[in-house]
């Protein structure tokens, strides 16, 4: 009985503390790779009027917002003369410390400042080109590459690797380059014009950077109708909200094996029902009730079933931990977004896995002593 | 003063869809501190009627009347049983998991008596049966007569109007049987009514009330 319930519910807390971590470092991924919220302008750069307008508009938020800064984003082709991989240039946001701390998190320091020949790169595009810091790349501007009749004409320029950086977000990290606001400028020909307005705000819960962000949308329709906010989690709420319903779908599933435990529940307790029957007759003759009778058994048995259930707890918690600690097998970050889970396991998740728990088993064993009820005192006697 | 009173008692069992009438017309009148022999042949209701005036079956008809209470007129079964009579079979039926004096105090514990003071007055029992030294030990610890004694402990410990017994030397040896019955006699010496069901006629001594079943028929001998 003990090693079934130990199993499910260790299955069971194991999942749950898996599809919480995971729920919990990709929010965390993204929080470390994104700003909390972006304001773009349908697409289209923003102009010298609408960023002055902007800022007064952020004025408002003066207590909210944490850093913000303009964002110059470019695609490119990154080349280390073997290896092409396509990439989007961020601008670096140039002595922002907390901007960049947030952002970027360094290993290093936060708000060093970013040559005009330098470039920041994410750590699975550095590996996948096989460069390292203080080694150079080729940024090429698919833009600009044509054919003539001498051959191949592309406008690159060759950059120095000062830092790699690592979010942990897979998809940022495999194909975001970082150069300086004044580079960006110099090579796309860009005179002053941000693609997004990025913002990064003190208190980073979801309900905060909402609200905030709904907000900013009413001022931005009233005086900027082509430019909108959009927070963190809005922004990618397909992956969140899939993951909520594949979480309860598991628990759910789980909970099913829980149930299969029950039934085992329900043979050890008949057994030990069979087995004590003599007990249960004197104890009648003694003068206990037929309740008071199932009530012992029911603590007896709901005793025996917490031993389990806290063994179990304590396995799935002690298996989640291994696996997010061991070096032998990894996430692919190509699907999952990250390639590595910290482990995140909440109270709230502990205590509605042991209440649900309790309750399947609690019915499983009220279910069997109901035989308590059909025995006749005679009878047991006789035997 | 009367006891147990049986009035027009009968009851039977349907064996294989037949119905087989083990007890017929029953009267019995048993007055306070009598000892009262039940003895007859394996199978002719000695027991059934045992667990009739024990409450724990009821008859097809007639009347039963303990202490004064109609059996039908009862409310609480399991509290009178066990503030009224006491039981005692052929096997102990203690508690294995339990020490023989956590045994003794389980029919204290169900009157509501506290742990500590039903302790205090099952050690007073188990001292008069000359168990004090056993108190600690659990069933499979102790003899076969150590365990009946035990047993008579757990059935007086309430202080019961009634004690019945069935058949409580049946699995014990000469030596041990009188043991059991010097207990038993002295416990009616005390004031005990003891409803005693043998089929062993050397247990019964002169000065018992002694009845016979058979076919059904309760006799006085």
């Amino acid at each position: 009985m003990i090693l079934g319930i130990v199993i499910a519910v260790g299955a069971l807390t194991l999942a749950m503390i898996l599809f919480e971590s995971y729920e919990e470092t990709l929010s965390n991924a993204f929080k470390v790779s994104q700003p909390d919220i972006s304001i773009i302008n349908n697409g289209e750069e923003i102009s010298e009027y609408q960023e002055s307008t902007l800022r007064k508009i952020l004025d408002d938020y003066e207590s909210d917002i944490k850093a913000l800064d303009g964002k110059y984003q470019i695609s490119v082709i990154i080349s280390n003369k073997e290896f092409n991989k396509p990439a989007f240039i961020e601008s670096y946001s140039d002595g922002n410390k907390d901007y960049n701390k947030y952002l970027y998190s360094f290993s290093k320091q936060a708000d060093f400042h970013l040559g005009a020949n330098e470039i920041i790169l994410g750590e699975y595009l550095a590996k996948e080109l096989q460069v390292e810091v203080g080694e150079k790349v080729e940024v090429i501007l698919p833009s600009s590459i044509r054919y003539s009749l001498f051959g191949l004409v592309k406008k690159s320029e060759k950059f120095l690797v000062k830092e790699i950086y690592k979010t942990g977000l897979y998809e940022i990290d495999a194909s975001r380059a970082i150069l300086s606001k004044d580079t960006i400028k110099k090579i796309t020909g860009n005179k002053n014009s941000a693609s997004s307005y990025s913002i990064l705000l003190n208190n980073r819960k979801n309900d905060n950077s909402n609200l905030i962000t709904s907000k900013i949308n009413y001022q931005l329709m009233m005086s900027l109708p082509s430019m909108y906010a959009i927070d963190l989690f809005s922004n990618n709420s397909m992956i969140f909200s899939a993951l909520s319903l594949q979480k309860i779908m598991i628990f759910l599933i789980l909970c099913i094996i829980i149930i299969v435990a029950g039934f085992n529940v329900i043979s050890t307790v008949s057994t030990i029902i069979n087995e004590k029957i003599n007990e249960i007759g004197i104890l009648m003759t003694l003068g206990l009730k037929r309740r008071e009778i199932k009530l012992i058994y029911f603590v007896f048995s709901l005793l025996l079933a917490h031993l389990g259930i806290i063994l179990g707890l304590l396995g799935g918690y002690a298996s989640a931990y291994w696996l997010t600690h061991q070096d032998y097998i990894s996430l692919k970050g190509d699907i999952y977004f990250i390639d590595k889970i910290m482990i995140h396991p909440s109270i709230s998740m502990f205590i509605i896995i042991y209440a649900t728990t309790v309750v399947i088993i609690a019915m499983t064993i009220l279910f069997t002593l109901r035989s308590i009820n059909k025995l006749e005192i005679i009878k047991i006697m006789r035997q | 003063m009367e006891i147990i009173k049986l009035n027009s008692l009968s009851k039977s069992y349907l064996d294989a869809s037949k119905k087989l009438s083990v007890l017929k017309d029953i009267n019995l009148s048993v007055k306070e501190g009598e000892f009262v022999a039940i003895t007859g042949a394996s199978g002719c209701g000695k027991s059934t009627l045992l667990h009739l005036i024990g409450l724990l079956d009821s008859p097809d008809s007639g009347e039963i009347i303990l202490a004064g209470q109609v059996r039908n007129k009862i409310t609480n079964m399991e509290l009178f049983r066990n503030k009224n009579i006491g039981f005692i079979f052929q096997f102990h039926y203690l508690l294995e998991d339990f020490t023989a004096l956590e045994n003794v105090i389980i029919p204290l514990l169900v009157q509501g008596y506290k742990k500590k003071e039903a302790g205090k007055i099952a050690k007073d029992i188990l001292k008069t049966l000359g168990l004090e030294d056993r108190i600690n030990h659990f069933p499979n610890q102790l003899s076969g007569g150590e365990e009946q004694r035990i047993a008579i402990a757990r059935a007086i410990v309430t202080k019961p109007k009634i004690l019945i017994a069935d058949e409580p030397s049946g699995n014990l040896d000469d030596e041990t049987t009188k043991i059991v019955m010097d207990i038993l006699r002295k416990l009616n010496q005390e004031g005990l009514t003891i409803i005693f069901v043998t089929h062993d006629l050397s247990l019964v001594a002169e000065n018992d009330t002694h009845y016979t079943i058979k076919d059904g028929k309760l006799t006085l001998l």
